[in-house]
Formats: C-alpha cells, structure tokens, sequence
C-alpha cells in the first residue's frame, strides 16, 4: 500500500511538472521580431497552405518529397516561386514543417525530398527536377503554376551544405540560399559531403548565413585558426564579392532550432531544440521574399549597416554587403 | 481539394495552418502557470532523488569516461572448449561505433580506443581513419544529431574535443 501510494504521488507530480511548464511556455516568445520587416515575415502569410507527398519518387535514392504550397495554387493568377529545402543528417520534412509551412503561407512553393543525407545536393536537385514534370503535368496542381525563373534554396545543417551546393550546381537556376546552421568543414563526413572551399569560392548567386550563438561548437561565428572554413565569418568571407550575401547568427539559438513547432517542448533540450523557431521566422522569410518575390521593402532590410537587420535585438554577428 | 491525385503525381495530406498572423502569441507572464510549475519540478525533482537507487556519485570534477570495449569470451567458461566459430562469425560491435561507422559510410574505415561520456553515452570520442584518409585522427561524435568531427590540427578542433569531458555543457 506503502509503494502504491507512493508510486500514484509521483505520477501526479509527474503529470503536473509535465502540463504546467507547457502552459507557460505557450506564453513566451524567444527572439520576438523588432523593426516592421521581421515583425511582418515573422507572421505567418495570407495564405492557407496545402502539404502534399508524392506517390512516387523524386530524387535518384528512392525517396519521395514532401511539398508545402498555398492551397489556392490552382486558382492563382500568376506562377509561383520555388523553393527546395535540404534536410539535416538523418531528418526528414516532418522535423521541419512549422518553418516549410510558414513559408508556403507567404506564397512559396516548397519542396523537401525526404533523402537523410542531402550534403552533396544532388538530391535536392533531383526534387527540383521532380517539379519540373510536375508543372508539365497537366493532371498536377502544379501545372503551369511555378515560375523556374525564381528558384530558391535552403537547408539546415547538412542539408546547409546540400542547399548551397545545389545552388551551385544548377547551372544558375537557383539564385539564391538560406543555409541554416551551416556545419564547419571539421564535421563533414565524408569530407566531400559538405560545403567544399572550391565549390564556394567560384559560385554566384546569393547566399544567407544563418546561425545561432548556443550552436558555436557545430556553426560557431568565428574560428581561431586554419584554412577550414570552421566558421560562419570564414564561410562568409570566402564567398565572392560578386554574390550578395549577408550572415547573422540569431541570439541564444541551439543547432536544431530551425525544428522548433513553434517551440521545442518540454524534452527540446535532447535534441537541441532551446529556443525554437520563432527567431527564425522573420529574415529568413524576408531573405526569399526578396530575391524571389522581388519585395524590395525586404531587400533594403538587409542593406549593409543601416538596414533594419543590424538593428533587430534578436540577432548578432551580423555582416552583409547588399548596398 | 481542387485536384486529384494522380498516377507519379502527388498526394494532399490535407495540412491547412492558421492564415492570420500573430498567432504567436508574445509573453504576458502568468504568475500562476509559472508557480505552479516551479513547485511541480521542485516536486518532480524531490521525488527523482528520493526514488533512485543509491549509489555513490564521482566526485565532481573528476573526469570519467566508460570505455566502449568489445565483448570478450574470457571470462566465459573458461573449463569448456570454445564453440566451432562460424566462417561468417564476427564480434559484435558496440552500438556507437556501429553508429559512428555508419556516418562515415566506408567500409574501409577504422576505429580504435572509442570512450563514451559517462553522463552523455551518446557523445563519444576516440580516432578513425578512412580509406581515403589512412592515417589514425582524432574525432568526436555526438550521436543525437549522428555528427562526427574530425581533428584538423587547429585550436578550433581542441574547442570541440572539450566536450569529451564530463560534465561539460551537451551541444
């Protein structure tokens, strides 16, 4: 009798050491938006939002892709721009579909595969090219409704480096990425799955860096030696002159931020998830809308210095050269 | 939905989200839920303690690493003669390493004198080497995001190899 009441007294605790935390967590926002462009990509678009799978695969391994796209894309007057996302080692769309979501709600379509290792990018090219016979597809609700003039990458972690080197790797076209807590060189295996110097240094395009500061032994802001590029600034610097780009690492964030459902939960902690997504709902979003829906209201956020991007309170080590 | 699925097309899982925004909702504070949960983890906390069989914990600071080694038979009935050994027969592995192996994804590669926290096993440290890189390098794993480093000689590298040690702060 003893034991059972002593095993229902720590089930309650349990229960309320579970339930109270969430209810206060639902009430606090790391990393709010500050100036009028983060704030508005930090809200969700105006647009309802559809996720699809394919029934077959899309990419040259057997995967199939995930896609996020506004649920009104068969009656929308004008095509739509594309994004393809790179998920990080071992991860599928499913740990991503806050911020794949959050971005097909600002008029984007999204396509994920669900291949585990997209550091090389051919298989995120493979999902692009998946689209391609989707939008010829007359049975599709894709048809005719993408625009492969603007196509964007983005990627978290080794699906950073997946990203990036679709972009470079697409004959230009893909214009742009966001590479979410990029990896230093250190932690490529095989080292050829990765973001290589040589790959960087002659691409074109832009390019985002984004990082967080609890995230400095994987995506750390500077490095103390070497020719690696073991850093975001290295990363940074090593980028031509001729592409725009910019980088920033978001205060307080983890490595598996970008996972965040908005927030991580009560057991983020294992799977270092700290603050969530929230931080990274605002520029990022800002970034695309730029360069592939031609909002130049966005665009100057991120001018060099004076844009609104150096002065929001949630970000630091911030560097851009967009005049 | 507008569309019908259609053979090497595409399946709507129907995943409508909120159009508005401002759904994320900014803090107001509620004392209450902040109360009650302080007092629930304090009491969560308490009863992990009390519950827990007792044992004598390291002293703090000191540096304690579980070596992964490999199952050994010695000190299985050493009187009787071992069993005729499968052609095919091989060790087992320690789930780490196997691990470990599987990221690097070459058959070739190497491992030796693999060490796990003792209070993260899933961060483990120890050296390797590849076929395309024979020489034995030091490395650090962290298992829950399936990520190895490998030792490049700089100062950055001996930053990430401090989280072998216990008690360091987990990535």
């Amino acid at each position: 009798m003893k034991g059972l009441n002593r095993a229902i007294r720590i089930a309650l605790v349990s229960a309320a050491a579970l339930a109270a935390p969430m209810t206060a967590s639902a009430q606090s926002v790391p990393n709010a938006p500050t100036g009028p462009i983060e704030t508005k990509y930090y809200a969700n678009g105006s647009f309802a939002t559809t996720q699809t799978r394919s029934t077959v695969a899309c990419d040259s391994k057997g995967n199939q892709c995930d896609v996020f796209y506004p649920s009104n894309i068969a009656s929308s007057q004008t095509r739509l721009p594309l994004v393809v996302w790179a998920n990080g080692t071992a991860s599928t769309p499913d740990n991503y579909t806050y911020w794949l979501k959050h971005l097909a709600s600002w008029g984007f379509v999204v396509v994920a595969t669900r291949d585990q290792q997209t550091g090389y990018g051919n298989t995120v090219l493979d999902s692009l090219a998946y689209m391609r016979t989707q939008e010829a597809n007359p049975s599709s609700p894709f048809y005719h409704r993408i625009d492969f003039t603007k196509v964007g990458a983005a990627g978290h972690s080794q699906g950073a480096s997946g990203a990036a080197n679709a972009m470079f790797n697409s004959g230009g076209v893909i214009t742009t990425t966001v590479t979410f807590q990029l990896p230093s060189q250190t932690w490529c295996n095989p080292a050829d799955n990765c973001l290589l110097t040589p790959a960087l240094t002659g691409g074109s395009g832009s390019i985002f860096y984004v990082s967080g500061t609890a995230d400095s032994l994987i995506a750390p802001d500077t490095q103390s030696s070497g020719t690696q590029l073991n850093s975001q600034t290295a990363y940074y610097n090593a980028t031509p002159g001729t592409m725009l780009k910019a980088k920033g690492l978001l205060r307080g964030a983890n490595h598996n931020d970008i996972t965040g459902t908005p927030g991580c939960g009560l057991l983020g902690f294992l799977r270092s998830c700290a603050n969530g997504v929230y931080g990274y709902l605002g520029y990022p979003t800002a970034w695309l809308a730029w360069r592939l829906q031609g909002d130049a209201a966005a665009g100057a956020a991120f001018k060099t210095g004076t844009g609104e991007f150096f002065t929001a309170t949630a970000w630091t080590g911030r560097v851009s050269n967009v005049p | 939905m507008p569309h019908a699925t259609v053979k090497g097309g595409v399946r709507p899982t129907t995943d409508r989200m909120t159009e508005r925004g401002g759904q994320l909702v900014q803090g107001t504070g509620n004392r209450a839920a902040w109360l009650a949960a302080a007092i629930a983890i304090a009491a969560g906390i308490a009863a992990f303690v009390w519950w827990r069989p007792s044992h004598e914990d390291p002293e703090a600071g000191l540096v304690t690493v579980t070596p992964v080694e490999r199952p050994t038979a010695a000190a299985m009935a050493p009187t009787l003669p071992p069993p005729a050994a499968s052609p095919s027969a091989t060790p087992a592995r320690p789930a780490v390493e196997t691990a470990i192996l599987a990221s690097i994804a070459d058959p070739r590669a190497e491992l030796r004198g693999v060490v796990a926290r003792r209070d993260v096993p899933h961060i483990a440290c120890g050296e390797k080497r590849t076929s395309k890189d024979p020489a034995f390098r030091r490395f650090v794993w962290l298992g829950h995001l399936k990520m190895l480093a490998t030792d490049d000689g700089t100062a950055d590298f001996a930053h990430i190899a401090a989280v072998c040690r216990e008690g360091q702060p987990v990535p």
